[in-house]
């Protein structure tokens, strides 16, 4: 090997770990190590003409680059709000029934608020009610009778689903509401 | 699937991929990765929105870290052995 390529080798070695010394992860340095020593081949190829160096060159920086872009993917796959917005499904096991829905936000902002009528055995989806993460206060109202919650929609790449349940129970009507959240990775 | 696993919070169900959709354009997480990952979930860990030396970071977890922030532990082993557990 080419003395001048190998003092190069021998200083991205050290460097590298220097910086996976003071706690720089490898898949960090990797890529910038990589594409550096491929250049660093490539030159020594365009001097001496050898097809190993060429080789070498086309799989570090290819090496460096396929970990780049893994690294900028990850990077970029953070995400600030919920993957989808919140929504609700209204439930009725039981006879037909009048169901108002009212989202109201942490500022007391009243965001939401439809009636349906639900009939036996049906399910309705409201569809997108907010997809800005923050607290929510949900109220269901069933014939008059009136069931909340508190809702968290979370800065992530999430789901949240309100279940408005309703059974009927001789002459009383059974509301129960959960929120399920599902993630995503 | 387009994602490398999906879980309830807090719920009983999780489904673990072997590998993401590849039009989703998503990193293949190692498979025991997304186990421990979706499983926390399960417990009630949330994903964290920065990098974090944690398997609930998305960046940790695709590179193989198995360990948990001390949040993210102090969450799955509450919901598993209890507040005081």
């Amino acid at each position: 090997m080419n003395s001048r390529y190998f003092l190069i080798f021998c200083l991205f070695a050290i460097l590298s770990a220097i910086s996976t010394y003071c706690g720089v992860p490898w898949y960090l340095t990797a890529p910038p190590v990589l594409v550096l020593l491929g250049f660093a081949s490539l030159i020594l190829y365009r001097k001496h003409k050898k097809k190993y160096a060429l080789f070498l060159a086309v799989l570090l920086v290819s090496a460096g680059s396929i970990i780049a872009l893994i690294d900028l993917q990850l990077y970029f796959s953070y995400e600030h709000k919920p993957a989808r917005p919140m929504s609700a499904r209204i439930w009725n096991m039981g006879n037909a029934h009048n169901v108002r829905l009212t989202v109201i936000d942490s500022a007391g902002n009243e965001i939401f608020n439809k009636s349906y009528t639900v009939n036996g055995g049906e399910s309705i989806d409201t569809g997108p009610v907010t997809g800005k993460p923050g607290r929510y206060s949900v109220i269901a109202e069933v014939d008059g009778e009136r069931v909340n919650q508190t809702v968290e929609l979370w800065e992530c790449r999430c789901k949240t689903t309100i279940w408005i349940t309703i059974r009927d129970a001789g002459h009383e009507t059974l509301v129960d509401m959960e929120s399920k959240v599902i993630m995503f990775d | 699937m387009d994602h490398n696993g999906i879980a309830y919070l807090d719920g009983h169900f999780s489904v673990c991929a072997e590998a993401p959709a590849w039009w989703s354009l998503k990193a293949n997480w190692p498979d025991d990765s997304v186990v421990q990952h979706e499983l926390s979930h399960n417990f009630g860990a949330l994903d964290h929105s920065t990098p974090a030396e944690c398997i609930m970071d998305y960046w940790d977890a695709f590179w193989g870290t198995d360990s948990w922030c001390t949040d993210c532990w102090s969450v799955v082993n509450a919901n598993v052995w209890g507040p005081n557990g």
